[in-house]
């Protein structure tokens, strides 16, 4: 016990003193506080304020949970392995269960003084009318059970990889499958129904979709809501959750019992190795770029495996929409275009976050600067060999335009014709440029900002900075809209020159720490 | 011939902290110079200025006559760095890792395969350089470390601490292979908080504490500057209780300690009434026989103690 409390201690006096923790609680209280401010603005157009300015909240929290707590929960066990403390713990006598719940009880304590600070704005929401107490007590029970278990399935990750990379990837992974796979498995066995297998399946995507916080906070802001707080989907997160931290106990002893190091082999370098042994394979002229196609792209051997799977997955969603439909050939050529948009902000976020991450952690950035080359030359060759992360889905953007080319050239006329739809396609492009910058910054600034906690959170601010404009895109009249949008790329251009300059100045600066 | 390495009156600044306070050096070509102080003295601050990786704030630092703030591309075409911690891509074969510095080099294929070849050579990794870096041990890792470094064939060799951490035989072989470079004309700027490491190995030696120098110049000038009594080790054909009493009757002996679990003696001489010939000399007509004769170097590390022990006191 007292082991437990020691780590415990320590653990809520290094967060105390540290200002990140304060700044996130302000920045959060201020978030609502603005939030709460334009609902008041807005309180004589809307027939129920309060209401809008809960569920505005709850949203944000649930989706602060989802991408933060979990990259959160999952540095709990890896921060150790990676400062090599673990081993000095486990022989200091500290076992499995008092490591884990000493790690798990402060970050739990922390989310739930993160929730805590915005309770009495909440409250006010009910001064503003449209919201039940009830529905508060639902919602944010909803929203603790949804924190328990992802936190829960962060804190698996952590114990079971041996980086907080690769641990927050999987969480992510197992994130993304959780909340897609009731669509994926309703869409393939819709034509089964009727079936014993069918059934369970069904059945089972059914269930799967009811413990989603999401759905389950959407029904509880309906008005007139008088369900019981312990929802399906509480009970259901909660025992999940419950059974994850069991298995985390259960496996952490296997997990943690040999230490590596960072820069671990996979098997795609043994693939190389094996290329480049057999048929005398060379470093290309290019040597940076051939570095960055092969340790941040993953080589060819990778991007063909990547390029297979956005095929396959793309395929099998055209086909689930498609159903009885004649139109296979549009859709795939829709669905290529979509996904492949979506998942390339996502691959290029991730590359950004890694890319001199890695260097500065494998402490090689001084070597690489050190070249006789302009520091410039070295950082945009690395950005050009990091970019090779895109190929497999500039390939599924290709084949889309070979599918539907009318489509396209319809799409482009449209564009051209409406400036205000390329105001706004520009604006939002920028955005993603902005995003891009921001988890580049973080990830080469903070050492805690390991990618998947550096993309969600640039993600999240530019998300939040996109709320207050188009906030006020919808209190000012009509026609002002390009203003707006215009005003929104000066500012946001500027912002990414900024960020961009003082990335690369840091950088430099990095290469000599 | 002009110096390869000039720093006059550089000082640095981390904030508060001041890593360097007005230190003054130079370095002359092809030879092997030391660079000697306690942890946190200021050696890798040094370091990162020659090698251009820091801007200097004050003072002047030249590396083959090219100011450090003006000419990084000329600089670094000539210099290699091995930094004290190990950075490599671990996920890299030994010749992936040696072709990839080559090609950034930007030498062509044709010259990588032979410049490749010469290290690896050099460094006697040519049996492991198909294998993951990952595997390797620590001393291997410090060649190719080593071999990296000497991809662009550079005239100015800047090592810091490449011993550190390594076991006596891997240092050993370190050594040996920074003697062969010397004898083919680098430049070797080393640095190291060990100085005895260094004693045999260099030409000349720069002692820096708390970011000021110390002492700068030869050797041989350190030994002088700081043995006021010379002090000799030695080992006669006689038990150790009776080498006390023979020894003590010869003029200029001022005292003679046993060595901690050893047969040697340590004999202190008087500079002013005999020389370590005169000795020698004396010990053999007395009729005792020398098996065992040379310089204390102990008195390196007192020398470096006297240097910098004030710091340490501080």
């Amino acid at each position: 016990m007292n082991k437990f409390l020691a780590l415990v201690r320590r653990a809520l006096q290094t967060e105390t003193r540290l200002v990140r923790g304060h700044l996130a609680r302000c920045f959060l209280g201020g978030f609502v506080l603005w939030t709460l401010m334009t609902s008041q603005w807005q309180m004589f157009s809307r027939s129920a304020p309060g209401l809008d300015l809960f569920r505005t909240v709850t949203y944000y929290n649930f989706f602060f949970i989802t991408f933060l707590g979990t990259a959160f929960f999952a540095t709990a066990i890896t921060e150790e392995k990676e400062e090599r403390t673990l081993g000095l713990l486990k022989m200091a006598g500290v076992g499995a269960t008092t490591l884990i719940l000493g790690k798990w009880t402060p970050r739990m304590i922390g989310a739930f003084f993160l929730l805590s600070i915005q309770i009495p704005f909440t409250v006010l929401a009910i001064t503003l009318g449209g919201v039940l107490w009830n529905q508060i007590g639902a919602a944010y029970l909803s929203l603790f059970g949804h924190l328990f278990l992802v936190g829960n399935i962060g804190l698996l990750c952590s114990v079971v990889m041996t980086t907080t990379t690769g641990a927050c990837g999987v969480a992510c992974v197992i994130l993304v499958v959780y909340h897609l796979l009731p669509t994926v498995l309703s869409g393939l066995f819709r034509n089964t129904q009727g079936t014993f297998l069918g059934d369970i399946i069904l059945t089972f995507s059914g269930k799967l979709r009811e413990m989603n916080a999401f759905g389950s906070i959407g029904r509880t802001m309906t008005t007139g809501f008088s369900d019981s707080w312990w929802s399906f989907q509480v009970l259901g997160n909660l025992i999940v959750g419950t059974v994850v931290l069991l298995v985390a106990f259960a496996v952490f002893d296997i997990c943690t019992r040999n230490e590596k190091e960072a820069g671990e082999l996979n098997v795609f370098d043994k693939i190389r190795k094996r290329a480049a042994v057999s048929s005398n394979r060379r470093v290309w002229q290019s040597a940076i770029l051939w570095k960055d196609f092969h340790f941040t792209g993953g080589g060819a051997w990778f991007l063909g495996l990547k390029l297979f799977l956005y095929l396959m997955l793309m395929f099998v969603f055209a086909l689930i929409s498609s159903g009885n439909s004649t139109r296979f050939r549009q859709n795939l050529g829709g669905i290529l275009f979509g996904w492949s948009a979506f998942f390339l902000v996502f691959e290029i976020a991730i590359m950004s976050a890694r890319l001199y991450r890695t260097e500065l952690t494998q402490k090689t950035w001084s070597s690489l600067i050190l070249l006789p080359r302009s520091s410039t030359e070295i950082i945009y060759s690395k950005l050009l060999g990091g970019f090779s992360v895109v190929l497999p889905l500039l390939f599924c953007i290709l084949l889309s335009v070979l599918l539907i080319p009318d489509d396209y050239i319809d799409a482009i006329g449209s564009l051209l014709g409406e400036p205000v739809a390329l105001i706004a396609l520009s604006y939002f492009l920028l955005q993603i440029v902005l995003s891009t910058h921001l988890s580049t910054h973080l990830s080469i600034t903070q050492k805690w900002a390991h990618w998947p906690i550096a993309v969600f959170l640039s993600a999240f601010l530019v998300i939040m900075g996109n709320v207050t404009i188009l906030g006020c895109l919808f209190m000012s009249g009509p026609g002002t809209a390009e203003f707006v949008y215009f005003l929104g790329c000066v500012l946001t251009g500027v912002m990414i020159i900024i960020i961009h300059l003082r990335t690369r100045n840091r950088l430099i600066e990095l290469a000599a720490e | 011939m002009e110096n390869v390495i000039e720093i006059k009156n550089v000082s640095h600044l981390f904030k508060q902290h001041r890593a360097l306070d007005g230190i003054t050096f130079d370095v002359a070509p092809q030879t092997l110079h030391g660079f000697v102080g306690p942890n946190g003295a200021g050696k890798t601050t040094t370091l990162k200025l020659i090698c251009t990786l820091l801007k200097p704030q004050m003072g002047q630092t030249k590396v083959f006559g090219h100011d450090v703030r003006d000419n990084v591309k000329a600089i670094r075409r000539r210099i290699g760095y091995m930094p004290d911690h190990f950075s490599m891509y671990r996920q890299m074969t030994v010749f992936e890792y040696l072709d990839f510095f080559g090609a950034a080099y930007g030498f062509t294929l044709k010259e990588r395969n032979r410049i490749v070849g010469d290290v690896l050579a050099l460094t006697d990794m040519d049996g492991r350089k198909d294998d993951f870096i990952q595997g390797l041990s620590r001393g291997m890792q410090q060649r190719v470390s080593l071999a990296r470094v000497l991809v662009n064939d550079p005239d100015l060799l800047l090592l810091d601490e490449p011993a550190s951490g390594l076991d006596p035989r891997a240092r050993i072989e370190l050594m040996e292979i920074l003697r062969e470079l010397r004898r083919m004309g680098k430049t070797i700027f080393i640095s190291s908080h060990i100085l005895s490491e260094l004693a045999e190995l260099c030409d000349s030696v720069t002692i820096i504490d708390r970011g000021k120098t110390k002492y700068s110049g030869p050797m041989e000038g350190l030994l002088d500057e700081q043995t006021e009594t010379p002090t000799y080790r030695l080992r006669i054909d006689l038990p150790v209780e009776e080498v006390d009493a023979a020894l003590t009757q010869i003029r200029g002996v001022l005292s003679v300690e046993p060595m901690e679990g050893r047969s040697d003696v340590r004999v202190k001489l008087d500079p002013g009434l005999t020389d370590s010939n005169q000795f020698l000399a004396d010990i053999i007509s007395a009729g005792l026989i020398v098996i065992n004769f040379g310089r204390d170097q102990r008195h390196l590390n007192e020398a470096f103690m006297d240097l910098t022990e004030q710091g340490v006191r501080n």
